[in-house]
């Protein structure tokens, strides 16, 4: 017990220990997770609807069978009247879930927890993870479109709330806990505990990132993975440390040019991805006159309808992008390929919104792992069929490479978060040969989509989170000096003994100003009186030589010339005044002036205006 | 509502000291009865020094000393009548026998106001005044302030 007291009295070993603990949670809730979205989906997609995907290599759960997977070619599969009505079924059962019990658990989860970062505290209810992981069984798992890594980072995130909760965390602390979870939950999931903890700490911000948070990130990033490494096979029967497995890679510079062009292809495709995700929301499924209810079963209708033409559009999808690594073009004939890639890709980005949109739960990761890498398989085989022709001098780049890196520049480029997708891409897939042009896709692709974020709940850096005003604001009024501000003038005091009588007059001369300054017989500082302290005694005629300034003065609250406008600041909250007299050090009972509250706030709008100008 | 709200029956006393210091001393100490004074001689030392800024003494032959001070931790109203009109450096320059003792917490503004105010006003009327000196004991001061 006092070895626990010795480690907890020191704040970074108690958060460490802490982040421990939250990555033990998250990786258990992975697994369970997993395990729980694979029961589903091998019950509504595999045995109810007859539709079977492929699944990556890394992941072969061994839950499905007894169904030939659906490839990337057009074919219909399935029982029709049930691959239209399943997703409709789990459309509704989340529904239900979420209106019911936690409103919070519906859409993307990543945004959830952006939201709590910044807005609320990093609070988030122990009831969210709970309901959020069986909500996205029931979305994900009857065909429903999205992904895993929303509902995996809420869930971690909520659970390490919930530990903040428990050991009466500060609001700072239970912020840098609630990424931890995340990144917990994340790295666990898809088997990459850096990219877990950079994407956890990256994807609050545009333009920024919250470093004081690593620590713990990739404390509870390592111990989920590691834990989720350990366990999933006996749980699961696979041992892969990576999702994908990909064929030998290697990277030539001149390639770089072709992986330009992917950029610019899944750069343009994210533009059109976020307009159509929150387009769908906000203009057709807010509009609709439904109960909350039943809006994921309308999406999930709608889901099931598309899938009649294309069944890759049901479910997660990351099957396909094996599908993709593993392609050998020369073996087959290209164009009809690339056509189903293109509607694919196109119905995936209506399915992913209509899911989302409608208030399905899930995640918008693996899409976009779907999407890019499609997109990046696309352009590979475009490449492919047109490089001898234009450049027949180099050979041609693996269409593996073109996946995993349309993989990271769509992401990258959605998220705004170029770290996080590059290190996601690389773990996943072992692809480490490719890191040089993975920075360069990832990082261009943030800047073509920089405008453009699927998360909502991103703000531009930290000057603009609540959840760092105080550091901001104390950073910048501490570089100001009140002798900087400050305006000289003559402030008139008010003797001690003066009677409510006598206080009558001084009022009535403007050239007395709330809150007066009270001097005493000796001529010192003695108090200061606030309209308000006299307002009550001021109109009784029985108390006029009763009363004196004595009776109604509080303690005397000065602002010295040599103090930083935060130090004045904490003055006006601490006291309630509206304006504080001014003294110098060396001569503390001579009024210089006053400041007021406001004063210090247009300082401070001066400073903030500044700083920005100069930027 | 009459005065008694403010005071409790064991607060009104019949002074036996003939100095204003001794007055003080002895409504103090009947204050010092009660469980809201926390410190005698604090609370003493501040109705003190509330009195050497201006007198209390707000003519009639009465004084209303007082004082806002944290060795109080709610309102007391003591009542003193001497038994003599004592020298009090009125404003009025006559002597008093009516005392009012009024402590509150540093924070109790409102209840501070309304006390003095409500004294003041009432034994401002002569009345109730004399009725106050014509009292032969506390229990019959009381029942005046009742009726006030």
């Amino acid at each position: 017990m006092d070895l626990w007291k010795r480690f907890t009295n020191n704040p970074a070993v108690k958060m460490i220990l802490l982040s421990l603990l939250v990555g033990i949670m998250a990786g258990l809730a992975a697994l369970l997770f997993l395990y729980g979205l694979e029961v589903a989906s091998t019950w509504f997609q595999g045995q109810l609807m007859q539709v079977f995907h492929p699944q990556p290599t890394g992941e072969q759960l061994g839950l499905i069978d007894g169904g030939e997977s659906l490839g990337l070619g057009f074919r219909h599969a399935g029982i029709a009247w049930l691959v239209v009505l399943v997703p409709a079924l789990g459309g509704l059962l989340s529904g239900l879930l979420c209106h019911r019990w936690a409103p919070e658990a519906e859409g993307h989860g990543i945004d959830a927890v952006i939201r709590a970062f910044h807005n609320n505290r990093g609070k988030i209810p122990v009831r969210v993870p709970l309901i959020k992981g069986l909500a996205t069984c029931f979305t994900l798992g009857s065909g429903g479109s999205g992904g895993r890594e929303g509902p995996i980072a809420l869930i971690g995130s909520g659970l390490a709330s919930w530990v903040a909760e428990r050991f009466h965390l500060s609001v700072r602390d239970r912020r840098m806990l609630i990424l931890a979870g995340a990144a917990g939950g994340i790295g666990a999931m898809f088997r990459a505990p850096l990219g877990g903890a950079v994407s956890a700490i990256e994807v609050l911000y545009q333009d920024d990132v919250e470093t004081e948070a690593l620590v713990g990130a990739v404390v509870s990033a390592v111990t989920a993975y590691s834990l989720f490494l350990v366990l999933s096979p006996y749980l699961f029967g696979f041992e892969s440390p990576v999702i994908f497995a990909i064929p030998e890679i290697t990277f030539q510079p001149v390639h770089l040019v072709f992986y330009l062009l992917l950029t610019f292809a899944c750069a343009t495709l994210g533009k059109l991805y976020v307009s159509v995700f929150h387009g769908i929301k906000e203009r057709l499924f807010n509009a609709v006159p439904l109960n909350g209810i039943l809006k994921p079963a309308l999406g999930g209708l709608c889901v099931g309808l598309i899938a009649l033409m294309v069944p890759q559009t049901l479910g997660i999808g990351m099957g396909y992008v094996q599908e993709a690594l593993n392609f050998d073009p020369a073996a087959t004939d290209l164009g009809p390929v690339i056509r189903f890639c293109i509607i694919l890709i196109l119905l995936k980005i209506l399915t992913v919104s209509i899911t989302m949109g409608s208030g399905g739960s899930g995640g918008v990761f693996g899409p976009c792992m779907l999407i890019g890498g499609l997109t990046g398989f696309t352009v590979g085989l475009l490449v492919y069929q047109l490089q001898p022709q234009f450049f027949p001098n180099i050979a041609p780049p693996s269409i593996s490479a073109f996946v995993i890196l349309g993989m990271a520049a769509f992401f990258a480029g959605l998220a705004n978060a170029p770290l996080g997708a590059l290190v996601m891409a690389s773990e996943m897939t072992g692809g480490y040969a490719l890191l040089a042009p993975l920075m360069l896709v990832s990082v261009l692709a943030m800047i073509f989509n920089r405008r453009d974020s699927i998360y909502h709940g991103q703000v531009k850096d930290k000057f603009h989170s609540p959840a760092h005003l105080c550091d901001i604001s104390f950073e910048v009024l501490s570089n100001i000096k009140l002798a900087d501000v400050y305006k000289p003038a003559e402030v008139l005091t008010v003797d001690i003994t003066s009677t409510l009588a006598k206080l009558r007059k001084i009022i009535s001369d403007d050239r007395y100003q709330f809150p007066l300054v009270v001097h005493n017989r000796e001529g010192k500082l003695a108090g200061m009186l606030s309209l308000g302290t006299i307002r009550e005694a001021m109109f009784d005629v029985e108390l006029n030589h009763l009363v004196i300034v004595h009776d109604v003065m509080t303690k005397i609250v000065v602002a010295h010339l040599h103090e930083d406008l935060h130090t004045v600041l904490v003055k006006f909250t601490e006291h309630g005044y509206g304006r504080l007299p001014i003294v110098a050090r060396e001569e503390p009972d001579k009024v210089l002036g006053y400041i007021a509250y406001q004063e210090v706030m247009d300082a401070y709008q001066k400073e903030i205006a500044r700083l920005k100008s100069s930027e | 509502m009459p005065l008694t709200d403010l005071i409790h029956r064991h607060n009104i006393v019949l002074l036996e000291s003939h100095t204003k210091q001794a007055v003080l001393e002895e409504l103090v100490c009947a204050a010092a009865r009660n469980p809201q004074v926390k410190d005698e001689e604090s609370l003493l030392a501040a109705i003190l020094d509330r009195e050497s800024e201006y007198t209390t003494g707000i003519g009639f032959g009465l004084a209303v000393p007082h004082a806002r001070v944290d060795a109080v931790t709610e309102r007391i109203v003591v009542l003193g009548r001497s038994i003599r009109p004592i020298d009090f450096q009125a404003l009025d320059g006559q002597s008093v026998s009516i005392f009012v003792l009024i402590a509150v917490g540093t924070d109790q503004h409102k209840e501070y106001i309304r006390a003095l105010a409500r004294f003041a006003q009432a034994l401002k009327q002569g009345s109730v005044r004399e009725a106050v000196l014509r009292a032969s004991n506390p229990d019959e001061i009381y029942t005046v302030l009742e009726q006030t």
